[in-house]
Order: structure tokens, then sequence, then C-alpha cells
């Protein structure tokens, strides 16, 4: 047999080919950072298989590889590189926080950052972790240029308010869309006591990878109808490649109320009234029978009783944190689970929140071509919450008590007999708890048709479940009925459907495009229920079925649903020239049967100079960006029939009766926002960025609640009027001061500047009038309406104000007067700041690590709608604010506070004597943490730990009179406070161990 | 893998389909106003949501009585018959004389009383969807009666008072002949003077009275309408037409007096006494009055106003139950009238009592003895109450009998006006509020006088 030698020779080689691969090899190497500092925990992989290994302590590691095999080392936060294996290497990571090598993400993508055209601000993981609490959107403040956020109160389940770039309307919502991994948020509140609960309460900052805030019409336009306040696209945390880690986090906190107010004690409180009964009613008689009253047997005269009620309602908070995550994944599966765990004590006497949190995101690579996964979360938070502000038991309403009323009665039980219901008996005798529950999720799946044409389905599904049950027993002021129970239930389901495809491709190696078409379906459903029970055997039975008598119920249901198509396109040219459109077509129910659909284009172009050949290689100027956009949004936030005639059911002695409920317009539709954007980026020393933009959004068809004569039997009509503009400048700076090996120092600044102006009303510009506000044309949306105070007549210690009436010549009259009757209201403030700025500085040095936050607003003011009860010199029996002390009492006497004259109505007129300048500047959040270092660290098969202590709020800086700056009635109004809550300062203590 | 393209292409076209269909949903806690008004039971629901707007406890369900009671105090302590305590400051408003334009109890009553003038305009042009005749005839009656109802409130409160005798062309309230159906166009309107709101009224009544039946349940019946013109004319000092009326309601009404004082109020259903009350539900309507006069336990506030010993000194028989008809709130001493014990009970608006004491009134100042004499209609009433009989009556004393018997009812402000009585803030004469004041007279409130540029305000109130 004749052997073919060529067969036998290719067989050898092959096989000694075989032998070369097969054989084993360890390589060895060490990765460090520029600096030289070992990493340990980097992980390395053989490219295109499954070979991985982790660097130890020293950031030594060996890895079976043969030399020439791509190697893929990365570490978090640093820059991934890929190697050519070799023995004994030595791998140099460097920093990732170089803010061009970001990606952001942008409606259905993701988008780097050099490249983009839109204005998006954006905060990760590391910005917000850690923050002692109990809300995301808390964490966000005085970080995101032209992002302002103001926490209501101080309550744990205070809302919170978020206006992107101003305001884009007045009466329809002026909240974001909040998109959570692509599922809009049901964000609606659900609370049945009159102030707010927290839709987003039900996330943990854990398990967030990173916001990103979409602000001008460029990037929200693919929101189209939903977009025009903003978008916040919340993104949770993926695994990556690599060994799995496990972190976990432990966190306890103490909280006070940033400031308390000082009210009367014993001895001013008789001395004011009395002189107050005797200037108004012409003895003390008036006064000291309440006197009597109040102390309730006990010796006023003699002070025995001095109850310091501001006390009583405030109390020291404590917050738990207790969170874990485990994260990793190889080259087809990647995990995310995390858990965590809050209890946060209210700084208000019986306010209270537990949460628990899970989710679990796992992605697989069935396939080259087709990824699927799964994104699924639950969690449960339950809330023991206060009264609304305008309720009698809302704990700080207690201020308004005589300190002559003993707060108990010597058997401990509350003192019933006090000037208002007293909280005490509330808290005693009644609880109000809420229990919110959520399930969000997704599945979703992406197959790739072609190398640059993929086709993604996204199914999500939000159910947002809310019981509330509140029992009051039945010593429980205002009980006549024994005991009372009302318990609600609500569900809000949302389904969402996306399908889109995107296309990605450069051509001829300078054209890159990027398109993105696609649907989504949008179903929202809401039911909710409600039954209240009366006549309790005793104070045990505390659910419905313990009543003898259900005497109310209740039950709804309502629907919404948006139909949209959309698409995107970007075409850049040389990485230089960069171009995107974007359109999107929303229909919804939600508007009348003449205007149900409604189209949003926008449009953005951007230059990056830096990449020209002039500028390439220019070591000072390293970026230099320009960038435009211009787009038209929508604001669809107005009820869901809000263009209906209706008719509502209104019984009459059980009888069936339908009653006039709403007037009706065929043509309401969207508001529309057009919004331009032109902004410059650049870069100097590869230390200092700037972002600079000059933002406008005109909004017409303002979707408004329209006051109506309301003689013709309907007090208002829903109309598209009106013409609003919000413009300003923002400016964010951030820089490495100081990058060497053992100190890094970075600071980031922003400053935002926002005018928020009326252009245009229905009826020929005739003026809307609120309670304490008015929009007027040429004035700053719901700019403050009051009388204007004077001060105080020396001759007689009546309260004055300033006429304001018109003069013949045109002029205002501004004499004053001491009849309130006679005097016209004036524009006399702003609700809303016109300057915003926030400061970031972070410090590392070797294990230490340093960083706080300031954060400042100016050009607001807040209408105190209680100093008609707190702050009028004694007018009736509330205690005052202590600044009533310096009362005009003799001829001749100059001050701001009128004569004290009980009933008098001296000055207890609304006006600007209870408006305030809220300017503040606060440190809002300071952390300071070590890493522990050495040995011991290793042994217990830990990769790092991290003790900190961090602080929110920790000092204000306002010349403000109330109590907080940020603290705002939660019930109603705008720029209102009445008994509200300031917000909490906290000192938390934790650790941070990952393994 | 060509044919898996054209699957994956359908795929997509189906998905980029519109699912418009999607978008047609309805309210499920609402209805189209077409579909409510093109109905015979829409007509109907309407009405019976005309009756649900009065028993609000904005107007009917309590505001409308506490504010006439309120305005015709003193406001000190130490001379007022009933002293309000609470916390509102609407209220406050009302018993120092010192309202506000934006005062909010002000702006209800005037919202929630054009609210069932609409609701009556929209039965009353929209009747010819009900079938049989007699009930459209009834149906009419009914709305006309309700529309009458809340017109005279709002001229009493709102303007200055009826002058007898004179034209009476001082500015009433906006008349609004038809029901409103457009909201979009521009509703100013002035308004119409009081002489002209009166005959509107008047007129309304007696077509009410033709075609009320004589009983309809506890809705508005024929002596409902004929017991409140009988008021109206009073009002207006008509004594004749209103002696007649009275004497109507109280000959063919078939009322009659409860046989005890008490059994008068407080009731769950109406009363053989009861010409026409709002009924009030655990779950339909308010009862406010009980919220301001009663202490918490018995639903109330704690009692907010409360019962002067200046009002019990008016009483000249101690043993008179309705001096008595009070009781003390163990938890804060104050003296509360029982007249108001149930948070759920009705409210009476018209009683018989009132009809014998304008026949009574009328019959002294006509000096005619129509149905009886004055004496003997105000010893009827005394004798019920336990009270010592009079031998001989004046105009004071029938006037004093109105305030022991309806006192908290209602009516204080409305009689010292057409009587022409100051209310003397000191007990001394030295401070007067004429009835003619500005201040008894509460402002058109601001709400409509943003949105109404035809309007006029009431003298003395600035914006």
């Amino acid at each position: 047999m004749r052997i073919k030698l060529k067969h036998f020779l290719s067989v050898l080689f092959v096989l000694f080919v075989q032998l070369i691969f097969a054989q084993e090899s360890t390589l060895t190497g060490k990765v460090t950072d520029m600096g030289g500092l070992p990493i340990p925990g980097a992980n390395i992989i053989v490219k295109g298989t499954t070979i991985s290994a982790q660097t130890n302590f020293d950031g030594e590691f060996t890895i079976n590889a043969q030399r020439g095999q791509i190697l893929v080392v990365s570490f978090v936060g640093m820059k991934t590189v890929e190697v050519t294996a070799a023995t004994s290497m030595l791998i140099k990571l460097g920093d990732a926080s170089n803010q061009l090598e970001t990606v952001v993400v942008v409606g259905y993508g993701t988008q780097s950052k050099k490249k983009l055209t839109d204005n998006i601000a954006r905060v990760t993981a590391k910005d917000i972790q850690q923050i002692p609490v109990s809300n995301v959107q808390n964490a966000l403040v005085g970080k995101l240029a032209g992002v302002q956020i103001t926490q209501t109160n101080g309550k744990v389940d205070g809302g919170i308010n978020i206006r992107v770039r101003g305001a884009a309307s007045i009466s329809a919502g002026t909240q974001p869309l909040y998109v959570l991994d692509g599922i809009p948020l049901v964000t609606t509140n659900e609370s049945s006591n009159g102030a707010p609960t927290n839709p987003l309460l039900t996330l943990s900052p854990n398990e967030i990878e990173s916001i990103d805030v979409l602000k001008d019409a460029s990037s929200a336009a693919i929101y189209g109808a939903r977009g025009a306040n903003g978008v916040v696209l919340i993104t949770t945390k993926r695994g990556k490649e690599g060994k799995g880690t496990f972190s976990i986090n432990l966190s306890q906190g103490v909280s006070q109320a940033t400031n308390k107010r000082k009210w009367l004690n014993a001895d001013q409180y008789i001395e004011l009234f009395t002189e107050a009964s005797i200037n108004g009613l012409g003895d003390a008689a008036e006064a000291e029978d309440t006197f009597e009253f109040l102390a309730q047997g006990t010796d006023w005269r003699n002070r025995e009783v001095d109850t310091d009620w501001q006390d009583t309602a405030f109390q020291d908070g404590y917050n738990t944190d207790a969170d874990f995550s485990v994260s990793g994944g190889d080259a087809k599966t990647r995990y995310f689970f995390s858990g965590a765990y809050n209890n946060t004590t209210g700084i208000i006497n019986s306010n209270a929140l537990e949460r628990i949190t899970a989710r679990s995101n796992v992605s697989h690579k069935i396939s080259d071509r087709f990824t699927a996964g799964m994104n699924l979360s639950f969690s449960r938070s339950q809330i023991d919450r206060v009264q609304d502000d305008n309720s009698f038991t809302t704990p700080l309403q207690a201020v308004a008590q005589s300190p002559l009323s003993p707060a108990r009665l010597a058997d401990g039980t509350a003192n019933p007999n006090t000037l208002y219901a007293n909280y005490l008996l509330a808290i005693d005798n009644a609880f109000w708890k809420t229990l919110m529950r959520r399930v969000t999720g997704k599945v979703y799946g992406e197959f790739k048709i072609l190398p640059s044409l993929k086709a993604n389905s996204d199914f999500s599904y939000d159910l947002l479940s809310q019981t509330e049950d509140a029992w009051s027993g039945r010593n429980t002021p205002f009980m006549a009925t024994d005991g009372e129970v009302f318990a609600t239930s609500v569900n809000n389901e949302t389904y969402i459907y996306s399908n889109y495809l995107t296309f990605d491709k450069t051509f001829g190696e300078k054209h890159d495009i990027n398109a993105v078409a696609g649907i989504e379906f949008n179903k929202f459903n809401r039911r909710f229920q409600s039954v209240t029970s009366i006549y309790f055997p005793n104070d045990s039975f505390q659910t419905v079925d313990g009543g003898a008598e259900v005497n109310a119920g209740s039950g709804n249901e309502t629907d919404y649903t948006f139909v949209s198509q959309f698409g995107r396109l970007t075409y850049s040219f040389a990485d230089k020239y960069i171009f995107k459109a974007s359109i999107r077509r929303d229909g919804s129910s939600r508007f009348g049967k003449n205007e149900r659909f409604g189209t949003f284009p926008a449009f953005s172009a951007g230059w990056i100079i830096s990449e020209e050949s002039f500028l390439k290689d220019n070591a000072t100027l390293t970026f230099l960006k320009l960038k435009g956009s211009w787009g038209k949004l929508g604001n669809a936030e107005l009820g869901n029939f809000a263009s209906r005639q209706l008719f509502g059911s209104n019984p009459y002695n059980l009888k069936s009766g339908l009653s006039f409920a709403q007037a009706g317009n065929d043509n309401l539709t969207w508001e529309k926002s057009t919004q331009i954007d032109f902004g410059v980026e650049f870069g100097l020393l590869n230390r200092i960025s700037v972002e600079a933009d000059y933002y406008r959004k005109n909004t017409n068809g303002l979707l408004f609640s329209v006051p109506l004569s309301i003689s013709s039997g309907a007090t208002s009509i829903n109309q598209n009027i009106g013409e609003v503009q919000s413009s300003g400048v923002e400016f964010t700076l951030n820089t490495k001061n100081i990058d060497s090996d053992n100190l890094k120092w970075n600071t980031s600044f922003n400053i935002t500047t926002n005018e928020s102006e009326v252009l245009s009303m229905p009826n020929n510009n005739k003026d809307i009038v609120g309670t304490f506000t008015i929009n007027r044309v040429g004035e700053n949306i719901s700019s403050f309406y009051l009388v204007e105070y004077a001060g105080v007549d020396p001759a007689n210690g009546d309260a004055l104000f300033v006429k304001n009436t018109l003069n013949t010549d045109g002029s205002l009259d501004k004499s004053t007067t001491n009849n309130y009757a006679t005097a016209k209201r004036v524009i006399s403030g702003n609700p809303f700041p016109t300057l915003m700025a926030g400061l970031t500085n972070t410090i590392n040095y070797k294990g230490i690590d340093f960083s706080f936050t300031f954060q400042g607003e100016w050009g607001a003011s807040i209408y105190n709608s209680a100093g008609i009860y707190q702050s009028v010199a004694a007018d009736y029996f509330d205690n005052q604010t202590i600044d009533q002390l310096d009362r005009w009492q003799n001829p001749g006497d100059i001050t701001n506070v009128p004569q004290a004259r009980l009933y008098g109505s001296n000055g207890t007129g609304a006006s600007t004597r209870f408006l305030d300048k809220s300017d503040f500047v606060r440190l809002r959040n300071l952390t300071l943490g070590y890493s522990l270092s050495g040995n011991a660290i290793k042994e217990l098969g830990m990769t790092s730990v991290r003790l900190y202590a961090t602080g929110v709020n920790l000092l204000t800086f306002t010349n403000y009179s109330g109590y907080d700056p940020e603290a705002r009635r939660d019930d109603t109004g705008i720029g209102e406070e009445f008994y509200s809550t300031p917000p909490a300062r906290t000192i938390a203590l934790g650790v941070n161990i990952n393994f | 893998m060509k044919s898996n393209k054209l699957i994956l292409i359908i795929l997509f076209a189906t998905f980029f389909a519109s699912c418009d269909s999607e978008l047609e949903i309805d309210p499920r806690q609402n209805e189209d106003a077409t579909v409510t008004l093109s109905t015979e039971s829409g007509i109907m629901n309407i009405l019976t949501g005309a009756y649900a707007i009065a028993a609000d406890g904005d107007v009917y369900g309590g505001r409308i009585l506490t504010s006439a009671d309120l305005l015709a105090q003193t406001g000190i302590t130490a001379t007022t018959d009933f002293r309000w305590r609470g916390t509102f400051a609407e209220c406050r408003q009302m018993y120092s004389k010192t309202m506000l334009v934006n005062n909010g109890f002000v702006q209800q009553i005037y919202t929630r009383n054009y609210q069932i003038i609409n609701a009556a305009n929209t039965v009353i042009e929209n009747v010819d969807k009900v079938q049989d005749p007699a009930k459209r005839a009834t149906m009419v009656a009914e709305a006309t009666f309700l529309k009458s109802l809340a017109y005279f409130d709002l001229v009493r409160f709102y303007a200055k008072p009826y002058e007898a005798g004179q034209a009476n062309s001082q500015l009433g309230v906006v008349i609004r002949p038809n029901a409103i159906y457009d909201f979009t166009i521009d509703l100013a309107k002035e308004r119409s003077t009081v002489s002209e709101v009166y005959a509107l009224i008047i007129t309304g009544l007696n077509l009410a009275y033709n075609d009320l039946p004589e009983e309809n349940s506890f809705y508005a019946d024929k002596y409902a309408a004929k017991a409140l013109l009988a008021r109206v004319y009073l009002q207006q000092g008509n004594y004749p037409a209103a002696r007649d009326a009275a004497h109507e309601v109280i000959e063919n009404s078939g009322r009659t007096l409860s046989t005890k004082y008490a059994n008068a109020f407080n009731h769950d259903v109406n009363q053989s006494e009861d010409i026409f009350a709002i009924q009030i539900t655990k779950q339909t309507g308010e009862n406010e009055v009980t919220n301001l006069y009663a202490s918490e336990n018995n639903g109330g506030r704690g009692g907010d106003i409360e019962i002067r010993s200046n009002y019990l000194n008016k009483f000249t028989d101690p043993a008179d139950e309705r001096r008595n008809f009070n009781y003390i709130n163990p938890d804060n001493g104050r003296r509360l009238t029982s007249k108001y014990t149930n948070q759920f009970g009705d409210v009476q608006l018209m009683r018989l009592a009132e009809m014998y004491l304008i026949r009574a009134e009328a019959n002294f100042r006509e000096g005619t003895f129509l149905g009886n004499t004055p004496l003997t209609d105000i010893n009827l009433l005394r004798t019920r109450a336990n009270a010592a009989n009079f031998l001989t009556v004046n105009l004071a004393s029938i006037l004093r009998e109105r305030e022991l018997e309806l006192a908290m009812e209602g009516f204080a402000i409305h009689d010292l006006k057409r009587t022409k009585r100051s209310i003397d803030v000191f007990a001394d004469g030295s401070k007067l509020i004429p009835y003619n004041d500005n201040t008894l007279v509460f402002p058109i409130p601001l709400r409509e006088m943003d949105t109404n540029s035809k309007i006029t305000q009431n003298p003395g109130y600035g914006s």
C-alpha cells in the first residue's frame, strides 16, 4: 500500500499542531492601577472562552492560557483592556471615570456621552448609594444641573417634587415621566387621607445602576406625549462577565428635625394674651376665663404647667439599612440579585416606614443571535402614617396648643380638654397603616437579524397594590360612633408592550448610522374600593368585621391607554459631525375625540470641533463640542376623561340621583411644548470639563381648569389656553484638581437659572386668580398675589396695608390704610426658585474617601397660610411665635408686629406679612469613609471593607423664618406651608463589605 | 432563510398596525351628558340630584341655617345670644361682622345654590323625555320649587334687604333663566334687581303650588311651596298674603304640631310637624348643623356654637321646655342645644310652628283673626312647650316668641332685617349695627368677581 506522503505529513502536522495547542500552560501576571498600586479582585478572562481568573490581594494572578491568546482584563470603575497573553505580564488599568468614555442611557438604547447631541444629566450608583434616606429621589439633590428636587416635608412618606428646567405647565402635571428599565412607572399618589404617598418609595437605591434625566426635546421627544416635563430613566444593575461578587452594606443612623421654631412659654403666653384681652375687649376676663379652662385645674397663675407642645410632636428618628447584592456572569449568562431592608422611624411622633425590596435581573445568550432576559422585582413597604397637614390631629398642629394645657392627665391618658383636638388622643387611640406592595417585571428578547440589525421585544408589567387600614378608637377626637374603621384597597396595573428594530452600522469607516423604529402599547387600569364601619364593642376590635354597621363603601375603576409609534435616526460623519432626528406619534384615550393623536418631532445636531485637524492634538483644549436641539413634546397629565361633559352619581336619601359633574370640551388635547437647547462642551488639559447650555421651553395650549362664573352652575372647565415659557442657563463644571497616586480631588459644580413666565392667557389675557397666587401675562407662573403688608401705625398699633389701588394716571396708590378690605392685592413673590446650584467635592487619599455636596436655591418665597393663626399677636388663643412679643404697646413704638387685640382681627388678613423669602444653602450630604487594608481582610475572604459615616441635611443657612425652606404643605396649594414638617437631619454609620 | 425573514416582516407589520380601537374608553363612575339628557331616567335622576346638592352641608344640610344665626349675633361674649367658640375663620367673620371677600363658606353657599338652579333648569328644559304628562308637571313643579328656594336664600344673603313699599331696584343676584350646556362661551352677567328676583321667586312658587301634589313622600309637595310663599311674603312685609298662605298650610296640609317639642328635632324620617325637611342618612347628605352645635359625643365638633344666658333670659317662664332644651357638654362645660344631637338626623327647613307664628304676626299687624286670634296661635305653641300661656300679645311678644321657638333654625338675621331692628353690640345702645348695614350682607364671592366681568360687588367689600 502506498501511503501518500502528503497525506501522512499533513496528518502528522495536524497532530503536531494539536499537541502544541493542547499543551496546558500556566501564565502569571500582575494587575495594578496607573500608579502601580495592586488591584485585588480584577477579572481576567481568556477571550472567547470560559477560562477566567481573579487577582489576589497583591494583584497577582495565574491563568490557564497560551501565549498569544487574548486576555480581557477588567475591574469595576476602570477601563477594560485587552492584552496578549505572555509570561509575567504587568497590566495597568486606567480610570474609567473619564466623562467622555461613559455611556448614557437614552430612550430605547444607549449612546456615548462624547457624541451626544442631547442634554442629559446623569448620576451613577456610586453617587447615590449609601445615603441614608428612605427614598431614591432624595439622593439626587444638588447633583444634576437643571433638575430641582424638593422634599415636600419631613414625614417618612413625604412626597418629592421634581422639576426639570422649570415649569412647562401650570395645572397639568409638572412631574417628569419616570421610566424604570423601559417601564413607565405609575407615580400617582394613592393616599386617602389628603397627604400624598410617594410610589417611588418602593425602589431601593442599591438596585440602581444609573439615573439619566432627559432634559431637552431631542432626548425626551422619543417619549412624545409624556415627555414635556423631562424623563427620568432609571436603570437597574446587571451582572458583568467575571467572577461573581457579593457585597453587603449595613448602616444605622439617627435623625432630628433640621429646625424647630420658638413659641411662647407659659409666662409669655399669659403676658401676651392678658394684654390682648385688655386691648381688644376692655378687660382681662376673657383671657383669664380661657386660662382657667386650659389649665384644667392646674395653677396657671404660678405657671404650674408649661408644656412644650412642639417637643412632644418631634422625636428622634432612626434609620436602619441593610442590603446585599450578588452579581456576576460568564460569556453567556449575566445575573444580578439584590435585597434590601430599610427601617425608618420618622422625626414626627408615630411616623415610621419599614420596607423590603428584592430584585433579580438575569439575561442569557441562548444563541449567538438571540439573547433573552428577565428583570423581576418586588417590594413591600409598610408605613405608619400621620394625618395630612390640614387635619387637626396632625402632630405638628400641636404647636397651636397653649403651654398652659397639660399634654397628659395625671393617669397618663391624653388631655381631652385642650384648645384644639389633642393629637395625642389620636396617636393613643388610632392608627393609619399603609401597605404598598409592588411587583415590576420585564421579559425581553433581542434577536440579531443581521449583524447590524437587531430586533427587541419587551413586555413589562407593573402592579402597585396598596391597602390602607385606618382605625380610630372610641376616645379619638370627634368620635361619636364608638370607633370607626376605614379600609381601602387599590390596584394599579400597567402593561407595556414594545417592539423596536435597531440598525447600527458604519459605512466606509466614516459614516456611522444608528436607527431605531418601533411601536409601543401601554394600558393602565386602576381599581379602588373602600369600606367604613362603625359602632365597635371595644377598642380591641380594629377590623371592619368588628363594627356593628357598615355605613359607607365605595368602589370605582378607571383606565387609560396609549398607542404609539416612534423612530430615531442618528448619523455621524467621521465622529465629528453629528445629526439626529426623532419622531413619535401618540394616541391616547384621554383626549377629546376631535384631537386624539399628536405627532412629536425633534432634531439635533452637534459638531465635535476637537476632532478637527486644527484641534485634534491640542494638549490644552482637549475637547470642544457645539450642539443644539429643537423639538416638540407633549404633556398628557390631566385626568382620564377631562374632555367629556359628565354627570355623576349624587344620591339623595338613599335614592339614586345624578348631578352635573364636569363641563366638557371636545377640542381638549395635549399641551404642546416646543423646546430648544444650545450648548457648548469643552475640556481643558484633560482635567477640566465644562458644559454650558441655554434652554427655552414654550408650552402653549396649556391644559387648564379655567374657573367659570360660579353663577353658571359649573365652577371650572378644562381648556387648552394660554402659553408659558420657561428659560434659563445651565452650567456644569467638573474638575480633577489633584490626580496623583495617593491623593485625588475632584469637584463638580452646577448652576441653573430659570425664569418661568406666563406669555398669554384666555379671554384676552385675563388674569386667573387663585387663593394666594395668580397667573398673569408677563409675570412668573403662579406668582404670589397678596395684599401688601405695610407694618404698624406708630400712633395706635393698627396693622397697615398698602392700598395699591389704581390712580387716574395709571400708577398705584402706595399710601397705607388700616382697612384691609380696601387694600388691593399685588404680585408679591415667586413660589419657585430662579437660581439653583450644587457643589460636590470628592477627595480620596490612600484608603480614605471624603465627599460632600452643597445645594442652594434662591429667588423663591413661601407663604405661611397658618400665619393667620400662629403670628397674629394673640388674635385667638393659638400659641404664637415668639416674634409676636415685639408687638406695639405704646404710641411711638416702631415695630412690625401690630397691637395685640384679642378677637380684634388686627392684621389677620392674608397678606405679605406671612410671606417670607426662602433662599437657602444647605450642606446636603457629607460622607467620610475608610477602606481597610491588610491581610486580615484577605483571610476572611473579603476583597474590601469600607467603614463610613454619612450625613444628610447637616447644615442649613437661611434667613427663612419658618420651619425649613423645603417644608411645604402636602394637601393642596403652591408654595404654601401649613404646619408642615421640616425635613430630617440624619447622621449614619455604616460598613460596606465586598467578597 | 428567506421564509424566516418573511415571517419576521409579517410579524413586525402586524405589530406596527395600530390598536386604535383600544383608545375608546368610557368613564365608569360618570356618564356622558348626552346620554343622561336623552333618557327619562336620566332626567328623573337629575331632579333627585338637585335635592342631593341641597342636602350638602354647605347649604341646606346646615350652613344656610348657621350663617343666618351667626350673622345676627352681637359678636361680644357678654351680650350675645349664641357665642361662636369654634375655629372656622369663615364663621368667626360672620359672628364679628368682618367678612372677607374670599370667605369660603360664603362662596360655597353661592356655588351650591346656583348648581341647584342649573339642575332645576336642566330638568325643566328636558322634561319632554318623561312620558307621563302628570309626572312631567310634578317634576317641573318640584324643580321650580327648588329654584325658588335657592333664589330666595341668594337674595336674602347677598343683596341689601327688601324694603316693603319701595321699588327695590337695588342690586339683587344674577338670574339664570335657562340651563347652561356650553361652558366654553363667555358667561358674564350682571345682577338683576331685588324686585326682579322676588318676582321670579313668587311666580315660581305659585306655579309649584298649582302643580305639586298634596303629598309627595319626602320631596317637596304643594304645601311646601305654600309655606315657602308665606315666608317670602313675610320677608316682603306683605302681611295679608303671608297670613293667607300660612293659614292655608295650617288648615289643609294635614300637618300637626308634634305633641312634644323635642319630637320635632333629630328625626330620621319626617314627623307630623315637618312641612319640608332635608333628608340625611349615613351615606347621603351632611348634617352640618349638628356638626357645629353638638358635643363630640353627639356627633359634633364639641359645641362651636354655645347658648349664653342672654338667650335663656329671654324666656319668661322657667318651665318652658324650650328654655331647658339644652345640655352641658361635660368635656368643656358649654351649654349646647338639644335641637341638634343626631349626627345623621334630618335638617328641618320648614315646620308647622313657623306657620302659626306667621299667621299670628300677620293677623296682628293687619288687625284680623283669620283662622285664630294671634293670642290663640301663640298660646298653642306655648302650651305645646309647657310654657305659661299669655293673656295678651303685642308685636314685641310675637316677635320674641319667634326667637324662643325658632332659635338656631336659620331665622335670626332675616327677622332682624325685615323688622328693621339693629344689632346692639354692647347692649347699651353705644354701638348699633343697623339692619341694612353693609356688613350684614354677604360679599359676592371673590371667585365670581374674578370670572364674571359684568358683576358688581356689594358696597364695603374690596377685592
